[in-house]
């Protein structure tokens, strides 16, 4: 059966992200003052009929660069 | 000496790696692709800067599983040296070569000017021969390196951080061109056999280029440093 898998990647909370930031600008001057921040990430959708367990490697091996940022697997 | 390049899908600073150490420095160079597995019988190997697959995912992330690198890793392990210049340098990262990472550019920008470097390291095999301030182009968008504060403490105790961005006395320069940990421009592994750089020294070579040929000192050291060994080499063969 095939599986489906949400994987978001964010930049780890002490790397900086001048592209969240830029967008948090962007957000502030189109009139949304209360959004306190912006992280930007990737996210990629995923269909197996394997292992789910090789979605969290996979994830680690290449999705995610685990210096820099950190990833969620989600089943759909 | 016998020099790789390496060419990647997407590489686009190779035929400048070529020309600077065949053209200028006399060296026997050959154009290595992406998809060969041996490097033997190559002295030093360069992984030239680019967009190599395009960037996706992340830079140098797909690169690093192409089927060349296990032959750069062999290449490193059996002491050989090894040359990452911008996108070979966030290469060598992603393949965990060399610590850290490199990410976006604190100001977004695309940077694409000369830069003052200072060598921090003058006794390593890439940086022995030249001046401590070097002038050297950049040109990235993903040129900042980060690495956590355990692993920068690291690399200075270990005197890995072989450029950092700096001006020589005197003379102005915006003080951290892409917002590097340490003005992080260029480092060393830990047998300092593999050197990581932002900056081209491939483009600063002629002096048509721009003037200044500082980029020659890095491929003149390593060639100094290869020169030697095969003298130390033959005297215990005689």
């Amino acid at each position: 059966m095939t599986d489906k898998y949400l994987i978001t990647v964010l930049p780890k909370n002490e790397v900086s992200d001048p592209q969240g930031e830029a967008i948090l600008d962007s957000a502030h001057a189109l009139g949304y003052p209360e959004i306190r921040s912006i992280r930007a990430g990737r996210s990629f959708l995923i269909e197996t009929d394997g292992d789910p367990n090789r979605i969290a490697e996979i994830s680690d091996k290449l999705l995610a660069n685990p210096i820099v940022e950190r990833f969620e697997v989600k089943a759909l | 000496m016998r020099f790789a390049v390496v060419v990647f899908p997407g590489s686009n600073c190779d035929k400048d790696c070529v020309r600077a150490l065949r053209d200028v420095m006399g060296q026997d160079v050959a154009e290595v692709w992406h998809t060969e597995t041996s490097l033997s019988g190559f002295d030093a190997v360069v992984l030239p800067g680019g967009f190599s697959y395009g960037d996706y995912l992340r830079c140098g992330a797909i690169a690093r599983f192409s089927k060349i690198m296990r032959a750069v890793k062999e290449h490193a392990d059996r002491g050989g040296l090894v040359l990452g210049i911008c996108n070979g340098f966030q290469i060598l990262v992603e393949a965990h070569l060399l610590p850290g990472a490199l990410i976006r550019n604190r100001s977004l920008k695309f940077m694409c000017r000369p830069v003052w470097l200072k060598r921090e390291r003058r006794d390593s095999l890439f940086t022995a021969r030249g001046e401590d301030f070097l002038r050297l182009p950049i040109a990235h968008g993903e040129g900042q390196y980060f690495i956590d504060a355990e692993g920068y403490r690291k690399l200075e105790d270990e005197g890995r951080i072989a450029y950092r961005y700096e001006a020589p006395p005197g003379i102005e320069q915006a003080e951290n061109p892409n917002g590097s940990v340490g003005r992080i421009a260029g480092i060393l592994n830990a047998k300092g056999n593999i050197l990581g750089m932002m900056p081209h020294p491939e483009r600063a070579c002629e002096e048509f280029t721009g003037g200044v040929t500082h980029g020659r000192w890095i491929f003149e050291s390593m060639i100094a440093h290869l020169t030697g060994e095969r003298a130390a080499r033959a005297g215990i063969a005689a």
